[in-house]
Formats: structure tokens, sequence, C-alpha cells
């Protein structure tokens, strides 16, 4: 080797090639080519260390000087020229020269035709654009949103269709530059963007190009959207660039362009000059609006800003991203203006005045991501929380803060809640949670497969207790998770792009990850809005009344303000949640398998081994207590097929401790004889090309024999345990009709003994009358229902979606769609599944990890669409009791009952799952079961307790 | 006997006939244990089986005699594949039967053990474990011994193998605390430490090995060996547990030194080689890359008593962190040489990491060959998509090459005077 053992190891790492290519600035000069002279006399040794640190050091302290800067001064003939003459720049159509850009040069405006484009004549620069490092950086103002080339590969793409469809980056801004056309293709340069994209508002977009280091660095409005490796050889790549039309389709204006062909310092690229009058036209605005609200932490801010942006002025001189922090702070005027106002006119609103920030009162669960750069669409001033809930039960809250600062330790403490004749719901029962926003692919918000994963997007997902639980650096796009070992904690890089057995495995089961057991302060940033999420665990001895309390505001363990929180505890408790057609008939929420103690132990189906019986034991236990929490009482578990019974055993006992429903189980036996129904059709050649039970008699007889002995077995030692036979065991996995067809014989032996097959397939034509449930891989609809209900088969449904999407929309949805179209329920494939759990652009396969939640080592980490399912299951036992009041009612024999019970019945009928507001939903079914209860109890009808169980 | 002796002249008599009776007892069933092995050896397992059936329907034998005699029965039955009937026996005969002594219920246990864990007959692990369980609820094994010690460490055993460590560690802890011969106490010592590093109880580990230091009138081979399993457990990191402070490492290098001491018998074995590989390891990532690499690779340096794959992964740890430091040239190296060996990476990541490295050191014929030699491992159709994409970055790769001189005529470009080609060895 060549590395001299008296070398010292600090040094032994060179300066270049030992650190990350995205944190290189510039090309490293010993791997510049040619090189050939250099390298040659300097062999890897440490003089040519040396002087790699030198030539570096070098390299910074030179400033790199634009090779061109268009500043629209010198016009003539729609040509834009340079003083010395360096460049030309065509303008064609109705492009126009206007004084007064972002910097104080003029601008040129484009009407949004093809023909008023702009286009530097690149062949007259040919001789100048050399070098294999390129980069760029210009100002443009959209006037509207339609698709269309800016420059330099930056383009405005079509907007989605829908407002909650493919989120492909977070605004409808691209960086895609097709270079230099081969055989294969043109070599592409790209990246998505992130960031508010607002018409008549000027934007900042630069890159950096370097094929020395194969690395791109772009930046929107100063914010690092790529940076990092790149395999496109691109030689030349500012001829390229040159090459490429300005201006097409784009309706707006265009500032400020400065090329380089070297890889330009950060510092270079991202500092920008100060036009005296458009800082003074910003600090006016603040100004104005700081007189005009009567808020004194949104006038105290407007006033910083007006205050910060003289100061600019004055250096004459600014980054380009603290710049645009103060603009993106004033195109906020005007709706923070307003939410401000909605505060300081509440009867809370004084209780705020010492937050530096805004509360927003938001709906929890919408399709809209909830960003921190994006202000909610539907927020309001927040001056008090306002929940509704019965005994039992758990409801949330949401809302976010617009900081008017960088803070310390801001901390929310609950206090406990006072109610009717004294009673008090304890501060422990409100659990505060801050919502996480970390990188995930590009398309998962909305699909459960894994396009994306070289396009890393924030993403409102994880509910955290401590914010730092998660590290997200969004200027490399990454996300480090904190691991807890008892020599101290640790960040691990989890967003690692690339194969699974590229990288290294993260075992769940062993890595001690953590979260808090309640919120920990944590810091704010001005400007960066962070949404929180409080949850209330209405005790089940809560008296029914009106409670309030308050949640505390902190700053460095300060009083920062209070926000009221009122809770109105209705009188009746909810029962577990039933079918619409048969209100005695429950309504399942089931999750597929994984859960078990045995995979937590010794590791399958892509979980790591723990190795450890007791943690595994109260790994599960907390987890079985989360799905008990969230409505889901019906998981999948481990019955006695395997050979491991002590495990089985404790694993249902553990069912039991959390409070799990027993009968039915889910059981993850097999409701047939896997190698006959499937593994002949897949080796056929086995079997001489026929599989059929005349062909294969003795070999059917033993299959047969051997799984009703199987079945026996674990159907007795079910019954033995909990006194019954009813075990849901599960076919080939989506087996078509030939499949089942292949497995009805063993489902016969499996109902003739007392158990239920089901399976996952959709026809039911050809296979209900042989099942006792299917689950309906997304269509959900009452025929569908129905056809199965009539085979006397229970129907339940998995990928609508799939897990994996992190939009609660659809999980906030999926009761009440389930619930109208007579569904059993739902069996969802998966908790929590994949390679890396924590790693999004890790693939094996085309799907993302199928997360509802995420494992830790005492429990998991809850999601907004996991609370959402809890929500949407919640609105089913509202409904289910709504119905079994109104069927007291129906058969009292008083009419008047009666006709409110068919009021009930008729309202609940009427639901549009997929056009009802979930908050009217709730109210109304409160107000017609309270009237109900009412009604009952005045014509002395007694209530059956049946009803609430 | 002489009516007219007093007792005492005739009690030691009577002692000795007694006890010449149970040696002769104990002598004749050792020894119709013997005539059945041989019978088994000779006869056939059948022949055996008969005769040990015969000699229980005969009777006349102590309980500890009989439970013997089941506890072969059993194992011949076991071996006629009777397994089930075998299983009851022993169960019922020998691990729970009255009068039995400790080791013969141990002995119960280990046939179960050995004869359902050979490949052609499997018993749940469960199953054993119950047989163990049962033994050790047994009167006979109420007190501490060093029998009970060994009990324990079959349940440690069978708890491994259900990969329940914990479980198996707090057994295999009890088995050395009673154990009393120094080197099985040791060999406990060992398999607890082993198993806490399972789930990852460093500490737990650590505690045990200082325990078996502790033990007096150990051998000097034992203490030696002790101290390396020190060094291993304070160098025993994961990926991402662990970025170890250099003390640490400076510790278990201390150990591995006080154990390799130049006279020491371990120098050169397996056991100490993989020591100083995980020392090396701990030290790359404790921010010394340059230094765990030349550890690692003077391991490999010469013929050692390694298999190839075991080799090949430390060549590729060498490589690994020879590229981390810049050095990619010398990186290449020690990826051929696992490329040679085999190692655990697999030959297509192998050769990929080949071409990145060589790619890195702008060695483009080398990268070239790498991507290539990669497309070979590749699946023709489950890979077809890689086999694109490979062979689109060898493509990259020769245009990377070409690209300084593309009006060169394309010989000229492999010419060692072309100075495009810098680096580039056209021997490899």
């Amino acid at each position: 080797m060549n590395i001299p053992a008296f070398f010292p190891a600090a040094l032994a790492t060179p300066l270049w090639h030992g650190r990350p290519a995205h944190e290189t600035r510039a090309r490293c000069p010993c791997h510049v080519r040619p090189v050939t002279g250099f390298a040659r006399a300097f062999p890897a040794t440490l003089a040519r260390r040396m002087a790699c640190f030198f030539l570096t050091a070098l390299t910074f302290a030179a400033t790199a000087a634009p090779l061109v800067t268009v500043d629209f001064q010198n016009v003539e003939d729609d040509v834009v020229s340079a003083a010395d003459g360096k460049y030309l720049l065509h303008l064609g159509g109705e492009a126009r020269i206007l004084p007064g850009g972002p910097t104080g040069r003029p601008y040129a405006l484009f009407d949004g035709t093809s023909s008023s484009t702009a286009r530097i004549d690149a062949r007259q620069m040919a001789s100048q654009a050399k070098g294999d490092e390129a980069a760029a950086s210009f100002w443009f103002r959209p006037d509207s949103i339609t698709p269309g080339t800016i420059a330099y590969g930056f383009r405005i793409e079509e907007l989605p269709s829908h407002r909650g469809s493919a989120q492909f980056g977070q605004m409808p801004l691209r960086f895609s530059a097709n270079l230099k056309p081969t055989d294969f293709g043109a070599y592409a340069l790209w990246s998505h963007t992130e960031g508010h994209l607002a018409t008549g508002m000027w934007h900042h977009a630069a890159f950096r190009y370097s094929m020395s280091n194969l690395h791109l660095t772009v930046w929107v409005d100063g914010v690092v959207q790529w940076n990092k490796h790149t395999d496109q050889d691109i030689p030349q790549p500012m001829r390229e660039f040159l090459a490429l039309p300005m201006a097409v389709n784009f309706s707006g204006a265009l500032s400020d362009i400065r090329l380089w062909n070297t890889a330009a310092p950060d510092a270079e690229i991202l500092t920008m000059d100060v036009a005296e009058a458009e800082a003074q036209a910003t600090a006016a605005d603040f100004e104005a609006a700081a007189q005009k609200v009567q808020h004194a932490p949104f006038a105290a801010w407007c006033r910083s800003c007006a205050a910060r942006v003289r100061e600019m002025a004055t250096a004459r001189k600014a980054h380009v991203r603290d710049w645009m922090r103060i603009q993106e702070g004033r195109n906020a005027l005007p709706y923070l203006a307003a939410r401000a106002q909605e505060i300081a006119g509440a009867p809370g609103g004084k209780a705020l005045a010492a937050l530096p920030a805004l509360p927003l009162d938001i709906y929890p669960y919408d399709m809209w991501k909830r960003l921190p750069f994006i202000l909610p669409y539907d927020g309001k001033g927040l001056d008090n929380v306002k929940l509704a809930a019965t005994p039992g039960e758990y409801e949330a809250a949401s809302f976010m803060l617009y900081p008017f600062t960088d803070t310390g330790a801001f901390h929310i403490v609950p206090t406990s809640l006072t109610g009717p004749k004294g009673a008090e719901i304890p501060a422990t029962a409100v659990d505060i949670r801050v919502v996480k926003c970390w990188f995930t692919s590009s398309s998962g918000w909305n699909s459960y497969f894994g396009g994306g994963r070289e396009s890393p997007t924030l993403s409102p997902e994880l509910l955290l207790h401590d914010d730092a639980m998660m590290k997200v650096v969004r200027d490399r796009r990454e996300n480090h998770l904190r691991c807890s070992y008892p020599s101290g904690d640790r960040y691990i890089w989890v967003s690692q792009y690339g194969t699974f057995e590229s990288m290294e495995p993260f075992h769940y089961n062993l890595e001690p990850v953590y979260d808090a057991a309640a919120f920990q302060p944590m810091p704010l940033e001005e400007g960066h809005l962070r949404q929180f999420w409080i949850t209330i665990h209405v005790p089940t001895n809560a008296a029914p009344g009106k409670y309030a309390g308050n949640l505390r505001f902190t700053i460095d363990g300060k009083p920062a303000g209070e926000v009221p929180v009122d809770l109105d505890v209705y009188d009746f408790t909810l029962p577990r949640a039933a079918t619409r057609y048969n209100i005695d008939s429950p309504f399942y929420g089931t999750w597929m398998n994984h859960i078990s103690l045995g995979d937590k132990i010794a590791g399958a189906h892509a979980i790591g081994a723990g190795y450890s019986y007791s943690n595994a034991c109260r790994r599960l236990l907390a987890e079985y207590r989360n799905m008990a929490a969230h409505n889901m009482l019906h998981p999948w578990t481990t019955t006695y097929g395997g050979s491991d019974t002590d495990l089985a055993d404790r694993q249902l006992d553990l069912m039991v401790e959390a409070g799990l429903v027993t009968r039915p189980l889910f059981g993850d036996f097999s409701a047939t004889d896997g190698l006959w129904a499937a593994g002949m059709k897949r080796e056929p050649e086995k079997y001489n090309h026929d599989i059929t039970v005349e062909a294969n008699y003795e070999l059917f007889q033993e299959r047969r024999i051997a799984y009703s002995n199987q079945i026996a077995k674990v159907l007795n030692l079910v019954e033995k345990k909990f006194g019954h036979r009813d075990l849901y065991c599960y076919g080939v996995d989506e087996a078509g009709p030939d499949t089942v067809r292949r497995e009805m014989p063993f489902f016969m032996i499996c109902k003739l003994l007392g158990g239920h097959p089901f399976i996952s397939m959709s026809h039911a034509q050809w296979t209900s009358f042989a099942t006792d449930g299917n689950d309906v891989p997304a269509r959900i609809g009452r025929t569908n229902a129905r056809n199965w209900h009539e085979a006397g088969a229970i129907v339940t449904t998995y990928a609508a979606p799939f897990s994996g999407p992190e939009n609660p929309e659809p999980w906030r949805r999926k009761g009440i769609r389930l619930y109208q179209a007579n569904f059993d329920g739902c069996n969802e494939y998966n908790w929590y599944e994949g390679g890396h759990i924590w790693n999004d652009f890790a693939f094996q396969s085309r799907y993302k990890p199928f997360n509802m939640v995420y494992p830790t080592a005492d429990g998991v980490i809850d999601t907004v669409a996991w609370e959402a399912l809890r929500e949407s299951f919640d609105d089913v036992r509202y409904l289910t009791l709504l119905r079994r009041l109104a069927r007291v009612a129906l058969r009292s024999g008083k009419r008047d009952l009666g006709r409110l019970g068919k009021a009930a019945i008729a309202w609940a009928e009427l639901i549009d799952p997929d056009a009802v507001n979930f908050a009217d939903l709730r109210a109304n079914a409160a107000r017609w079961i309270l009237d109900l209860q009412r009604g009952l109890a005045e014509a002395s009808v007694t209530i059956p307790p049946t009803v609430y169980e | 006997m002489n009516r007219h002796q007093p007792p005492c002249h005739y009690l030691p008599i009577l002692l000795a006939a007694a006890l010449l009776t149970a040696a002769t007892a104990r002598a004749s069933i050792d020894s119709f244990l013997q005539d059945v092995k041989f019978a088994e050896n000779a006869a056939g397992v059948s022949n055996a089986l008969a005769k040990v059936e015969a000699r229980l329907q005969r009777g006349d034998m102590s309980a500890e005699d009989k439970a013997r005699c089941h506890a072969r029965q059993g194992e011949l039955l076991a071996r006629s594949n009777r397994r089930r009937e075998a299983l009851r026996i022993i169960r019922e005969q020998v691990i729970t039967a009255p009068g039995v002594s400790a080791a013969t219920r141990l002995a119960g246990v280990d046939i179960i053990h050995s004869e359902w864990t050979r490949p052609y007959s499997t018993l749940p692990k469960l199953e054993i474990l119950e047989c163990a369980l049962l033994a050790a609820q047994q009167p006979e094994f109420a007190k501490p011994s060093d029998t009970r010690g060994q009990l324990f460490q079959r349940i440690g055993k069978l708890h491994a193998d259900r990969s329940f460590h914990d479980l198996a560690f707090a057994a295999y802890r009890k088995a050395a605390a009673e154990m009393t011969d120094p080197t099985a106490k040791v060999n406990a010592y060992f398999a607890a430490a082993a198993s806490a590093q399972r789930y990852r109880d460093l500490k737990g580990a650590a505690e045990c090995l200082a325990e078996a230091s502790a033990i007096p009138n150990i051998s000097t081979l034992l203490q030696q060996r002790i101290l390396l399993a020190r060094a291993r457990n304070a160098s025993s990191r994961d990926q991402h547990s662990w970025q170890p402070p250099r003390e640490l490492v400076e510790k278990a290098r201390g150990y591995a030194e006080e154990a390799l001491h130049p006279r020491s018998p371990l120098i050169g074995t397996s056991e100490a080689i993989l020591t100083l590989f995980s020392i090396a390891r701990a030290k790359a990532a404790s921010g010394d890359p340059a230094g765990g690499a030349r550890d690692a690779a003077e391991l490999i340096a010469r013929k050692v008593p390694l298999d190839g794959w075991t080799k090949g992964d430390i060549a590729v740890f060498v490589a690994d962190n020879l590229y981390l430091v810049g050095d990619y040239k010398e990186a290449v190296k020690y990826y051929e040489i696992a490329a040679q060996t085999g190692c655990t990476l697999g030959f297509k990541r192998l050769h990929k990491r080949i071409a990145t490295t060589a790619r890195a050191g702008r060695d483009y014929l080398r990268a070239m060959q790498g991507y290539g030699d990669s497309i070979k491992y590749c699946d023709k159709v489950e890979g077809k998509d890689e086999i694109a994409h490979l062979t689109k970055l060898v493509t990259l790769m020769n245009k990377a090459v070409r690209k300084g001189s593309s009006s060169v005529d394309a010989t000229a470009i492999f010419s060692d005077s072309n100075p495009d080609l810098e680096g580039i060895s056209l021997e490899e």
C-alpha cells in the first residue's frame, strides 16, 4: 500500500477523495483532465496530497468571474449585447426589455408564445464556452403557471389535473436539460424542485454542473434542490447549455442571467445585488402591514423584516436565500395579515400576544401536503382548539405555526381539562406531537409504487414526540434516524438510494430507535411552518359535559401564550364497529401478517431478527396496544400451524392482554394445501404435465389426509384455548379462479372441521360458494358485497390502497366507504413491511415500503394516515350506535320514536362517502344519537346494554 | 455362617458381599449395554432393540438401571423409525421416572437432542426443549450441581437454536456458575457471551468474559482464548451502532497483544486472525480507515488457515477502506484477491465495485472490464435491465476514454504515448 505507516491518520484522508462528492464545491485539481504531466510527476504520495491541498486552497481563494452576465443594458434591434461584445442575445417575437428587475437591472418580458423567445448566439461564443463545467444563475418571474421553458433547463411543468394527484416534486418547476444527443438519447441533467412558486413574484434559479466530479447542484430561491452525484458525462457542457432556447411558451420575465464555464462557488452564484427601489418598496409593504394589523407579534415581525431589507439595501449585496426569505414573507403578507387579524379580534387572542408565531387552525387529514413552505389554504387564525368525543374515544386536532423568528426550545404543555361538577381529565390524556416532514419518494404521497425514488420529496407523515428523532437535512435531501445506543445517540443515514443488496441492512428488531414518551421542546425557524398534532384520549369513566383546559406555550422555559382547549364529552359510549347491512355483525379492522413473535425473534418477510424473546414480547404487546387504540381489533396472528406452539400461545395471550378480539381469529394457518393448490401448477413438468386429481389420485389423497390432520390439530388447540373454532384461514395469496378451484377440496375440509377459509379474489360468481370470506383488492361497492354475502361469505378489502401512500385522505374516507358499500371491514396489506422500512429509496421491487406505522424499540411511530384510519373507524362506530338506537326506536311501537328512528336511518343512508364533510358527519351523528337517546328515555323505553357493546 | 462368632466378625463380610453385589449389578448393566452396542453394530438395530426389550421384560433391575435400559431402547427405537414411541419412552421412563439419577436423566435429554437433530429426523426444537425443561424440574436437579450446570448448558443451546438468545444467555450463565470443570465453565461463558452479542448486549457479554477470566486454575491457553474473546467483544460492532472511541480499540488491541505474545500457540490460528480482523474493523470505524486497512491487509499477506470466502471478505474490507482513502489502484488489487477466493459480496457486486473503484482512479479500461465481468454474473432474464444499464456504462467508459481525442484514430488512443491515457495500464 502506498500509505506509509508513520503517516498521521487524519492527513491520510486526501482532501478531495475523502469527502463525499456532494460536499466538494469545485473540482479536485488533481482530477482535472488533462493532468498528464502533473499526475505522472506526483504519484499518490504525500507530495501529491500536499500539492492537492495547495491547489485546492488556490482554487477557493480565487473567485470565479462569470463568463457572461446578461444585464439587458445594451439593446439594439432585438439584440442584447455585452459592452465588450462578448455575447449576443437575440430576442424573438414580442419580447420586450423593461426597467426594474429584481436586482435593479432591466429585464426581458415574454408573452408566453413560442415565438417570443431569447437565444444566445452559441456560435459566437463557441471559443469561450470550453471546460468540463458549467454554472448558471438567473431571475425569473412567472406571470402565469402554464407549461413552458424558462431558461437553461428550468421549465414549468403541466399542473396536475387534480390537486391531490401525482406530486412530482412540490411545485410545477423542474430542471430538466437534455443535452448532447446520442444514439442512446440525450444526456439528461434533471432535478425536481420544492418551494412556493408564485406568479408575479421574482424567483431565483441556478445550477452548477461538473463533469470532472460528476456532480450537479440545483438551487431555486437559494434552496438546494439537488446536490449529488450524476452519471452524465457531458464534456464542454456550457456549449450544450448555450444551444438551449430560452423563454419558449413562457409567460413572464427574465433578468440578470449569469453564466460560468467553471464550477463557480456557492457564494458567487448565490450572491445578488440589491436594488434600492425594490428594497424600499418591500420595506414599505411590511411597514404598512405592521400598522394595519393590531397583532403584536405580527407587527413586530413586519418591522423586523422592514429593518432587515433596509440593511440589505445599505449593504447593496445579499445572499439570495436571505432576500427570498423576505420576499416570501412579503408575498404571504395578505394571508398572514388576515389570519393575524382574526386572532387579534378573537376572545383568546390576547393570550397569544407573547407567542412569536402565528397559530393556524387546519383540517388534519387533508389531501394536500402540509409543508413548511406552503401556507395552508384552509388555515384560520387559531384562538382555541375545539373537540368533541365520547368516553373512551381518541380524538385529534391539528394546527400549524408560522414562526416570526427563530426560537430556542419551543414547548407545548397541556393542562388538565376541568368539566362539570369538578370532573377532571388529566393532562396526561392530552398527547402533543409534531408532524414530521421527511423525505420520501416523490410519488409516495399517493402511490404505493416506488416511483420517484430518485427524487426525495418532503412529506408530512410521522407523528413524533421528539422532533430530533429524525433529522432531515434539506441541503442534502437526506433523512437521519436517531438510534440510542448505550454509548450515546447516533444518527443513521436512512435515505440512501439504491438496491438493498448495495446497502447495509437496518435491523429493525435490534436497533434502539426510540421516540420520547411525551412532547419534547424543539426549535422553530422563521417562516418555516410546523404542524402539531393533539390527541385527547377521553377516559372511559369521564362524566359527560363540557371540559376546558389550555395548551400552554413556552420558549426557553418562559411563558409564550396559551390556547384554550374545549372538549365536549358526549353522554354515550361507542360500541365496536358493526356492518351496515347487519348491525350485529362485526366490522373488522384487520391487518395482514408480519406482526408475530417468531418474526421479531428470528426474522422473516424481510424483517430482521431480534434474537431476544423478552424484547419481542415487549414490542409485540406495545404494537397490539397501539392497534387496539386504533380500532384495529382483529390483526392476523400466528396460530398453531407452526412447530413453535409456545410462541403461538404467547402471542394469543398478548392479544388478550392488549384488549384485542380473539373471536374470530384471523390466523396465518393455510386454508389449503400449498403444493396441491399452487406448487404443482408451478412445476407441471414434475407431474407429467397433468396435474388433475385423476392423474395424481394418490398424491391428492396423501395431501388431503396430511392437511386434515394439520388443520384439525390447529383448530383443536384454538378451541382448547378460546372455546371456539372460528379461525379464518387464508388460501393461496391472490389466487386466480383456477387455483381457487384446486383449493376447494381443502376449503371443504377446513369448513367441516369448523374453520373458515378466505381468499383474496374478485370474482364472486366462481368462488363465493366455497369460501367464508374474501379480501377484495380494491373493488369497493354494494354489488360486489352482495355477491359475496349471498353465498355466505364476508367481504373485506385491501389494496385500496395498500399501505405506503402518506396521504391521509383515502384512509380517512375508508371506513365510511366500506361501511356504505356493505363491506365487513378491511383486511389490509400491510402494517409495516420492507427491506428497509425507514428508507423509501432502497428498492428491490416496484413497491415502496408498505408502512402504515414505523416500528421502534418500544412500539411504533404513528403516522397521519394511521390516525386517519382510526377516525374513519370511529365514524363507523358512531353510525353503528345510531342504527342500533334507531332499531330500538323502531321496535318500540311508539309512532314518534319510530319516525325519529326512520329519520336517523334515512340521514345515515344518504351519506355520500366520497363527498361527506367529516366534521358534519360526526356532529350530525352525535346529534341523532342524542336525540334518539332522549326520545327513548322520555318514552321510558329501555335501551338494552347490547346496543353499546 | 458360624453362629458362634459374634456379629462384628461377619458384618464386614456382609458389607463386602453387598458392595460386590451392587458392583456386579452395575458391572452387569454396563456390560449388557456394551453387548447391546456390539449387537447393534454387528447384527443391526432391530436385533439390538430386541435384546434390550427382552432384558427389560426380565425385570429385576434397579430404577436407575431400568432407566438406562429404557434410554438405550429409546435410542434404538428412534433409529428404527419409531420416533414418537421413542420420545414417549425416554420422556416417561428416563426423564420423569422416579429414582433415576441426574446423569441418566441428562443422558436421556442428550439422546433426544442428538437423535432428533440428525438430518433424517427432525423434531421441533420446542419439543426437545420441553424435555430438557421437564428434566430440570425433577428433584435430582433441585440443587446446584455440575450435572445441573450441564443440563442448563443444553437448555441454553436449545434456546440459542430457536434464536431466543436472551433466554440462552441466562441459561448459559447459570450453567457456567454451576459447573466445576474450569474448561467447561469457560466454554459456557463463551457461549453466554456469544448469545449476548447476538442481541447486542455487549455489556452482558463483557461481564461474562470477565467472570471467565477470574476462574482460578485455568490453563494458559484458555486464559489466552478468554483474552481474545474479550478483545473481540470490545471491538464487536455492527454497521450502525458503533463508532468506537479510539480508547476502546486500544483496549481491544491490548487484550489481543496480551493473548498473542510471541510464544503463544494461538498465533496464526483462525481464532487469532478473526480477532485481529475484528479489531481492524473497529479501528477503521473509529475514523482510521487507512490503519484498519493496513492491519487487515497484514492478516492475509501470507497463507492463512481460513476458508476462501473469509479471506475474500477481509480483502474486500481492505479494498473498501483503501477506496475510502483514495488509494484506488491498491483497492482494485485487493478486490481482485477477493475475486480469486470468493466472498460474501458475490461476484456481480464485486466486479461492479472493481469497476467503480477503477473508474474513480480513472482507470477506464479496468472499469470497462469490471462492468463487463459484472454482466457475466447478471441473471439473464431477471437482470435484463441491469445488463442494459451496465452495457451503457461500458459504452460511457469507452466514450470517456475517447473523449479528449475524438479526431485521433481509435487504435492510437490505446497507445502509451497518448497523454489522455494517464493512469490507464494496458497490462490490466
